[in-house]
């Protein structure tokens, strides 16, 4: 069987099983601990209990995992009034393991509504970025970014390969008019974020600005720094749509 | 007038015998026939006049005008206490009673057996 893993920090209980073996009863005093390298790094602290002569019992251990990743050696002892009568060392040691953030993207949705933006260049038009992000891993921060390959020309290819994404730094809205902004809108995101979720946390990305849209295909695409990305949506920009 | 055996020095394996429970041990017991007549006798070592142990009847041959020594295995008993070693002897129906001079102690050592240890 495969050592437990857990997360640093993190509270489990061990049970364990145990039997008086001998026909007088006896108050124990036990502790469970993990130790590395020599060192004990966690413990139960002093757990009390007693046995009837012959009796077995399952006894609870709750102990809080060290903040160190790595393996640990998983040990019980037990005192009967101060005299060590049990020093066990369980099979399976402990793995302590940090749980990374794993963002899931889904709903990936672009729109370029063909709208000049107002206070922008000549060319450049509204688009509008949005999706959903679940982390699916641990705790943690990753860097998100919205990523465009905008190109302006009148042809359909079948696939972005070949072209490169550029990354969006700027905030929403950027170079707007700030009449045009629309209410909130200072709010939405920026092309790269830093976003922080909990395990089965949520956030919808909603970035809004400008690009140089007129008859052009655009990919867009949300990356992580860890690796994570969204699906690629193409949408076409001008006097036709697609 | 002299009895018919004599009984020596009971021994059960040390000078101040502390045992375990449940321990198997050996009680020697050193019978000298008074007589010049050979006996078959049984022999019973126990603990206490309540035989919380007792080797069970021991049957021996004790020869005439001689010394021997007799085993009596026992087993400790289950509780803590302790006890004068008694020697029961029957010759021709006749029993002769001894006690040992060394008290025999019976302790339980505090233990636990534990099994595999399961996370949640």
């Amino acid at each position: 069987m495969l050592d437990p893993e857990f997360s640093p920090g993190s509270e489990h209980v061990a049970h364990a099983q145990v039997t008086n073996s001998t026909p007088k009863a006896w108050t124990y005093n036990s502790e469970l601990y993990l130790v590395k390298a020599g060192t004990k790094y966690a413990s139960s602290g002093i757990i009390t209990f007693t046995l009837a002569a012959g009796a077995a019992q399952t006894i609870n251990f709750p102990i809080i995992m060290p903040d160190i990743e790595g393996t640990y050696k998983v040990y019980l002892d037990v005192y009967v009034a101060g005299e060590l009568i049990g020093a066990y060392q369980a099979i399976e040691d402990v793995t302590i393991v940090s749980a990374v953030p794993v963002f899931s993207y889904s709903n990936m949705n672009l729109q370029i509504p063909y709208i000049p933006v107002p206070g922008a260049e000549e060319g450049f038009y509204y688009i509008d970025i949005q999706c959903d992000i679940t982390n699916i891993g641990g705790a943690g921060t990753l860097e998100v970014s919205a990523w465009l390959s905008n190109h302006n020309m009148y042809v359909d290819p079948s696939s972005p390969s070949g072209y490169t994404f550029e990354k969006i730094t700027i905030p929403s809205f950027a170079g707007w008019a700030s009449w045009a902004i629309p209410l909130g809108g200072l709010d939405w995101d920026p092309g790269t974020m830093q976003l922080t979720l909990g395990p089965g946390g949520t956030y919808h990305f909603h970035y809004a600005g400008a690009v140089a849209a007129w008859n052009a295909y655009n990919w867009v695409q949300l990356r992580d720094n860890s690796g994570g990305e969204s699906v690629i949506i193409k949408k076409f920009s001008g006097s036709r749509t697609d | 007038m002299k009895s018919i055996i004599s009984v020596g020095r009971i021994e059960v394996e040390s000078q101040d015998p502390i045992f375990d429970y449940g321990s198997v041990h050996v009680a020697h017991a050193t019978i000298t026939n008074n007589t010049p007549k050979t006996y078959a006798c049984t022999g019973e070592l126990y603990l206490g006049a309540g035989k919380v142990a007792t080797s069970g009847g021991v049957s021996f041959s004790l020869p005439a005008n001689r010394a021997i020594t007799v085993n009596f295995t026992i087993t400790m008993p289950s509780v803590e206490g302790i006890w004068d070693p008694l020697l029961d002897v029957i010759v021709d129906g006749v029993i002769f009673g001894y006690i040992g001079t060394e008290k025999v102690k019976v302790v339980i050592a505090p233990d636990i057996d534990i099994g595999s240890i399961i996370w949640d």
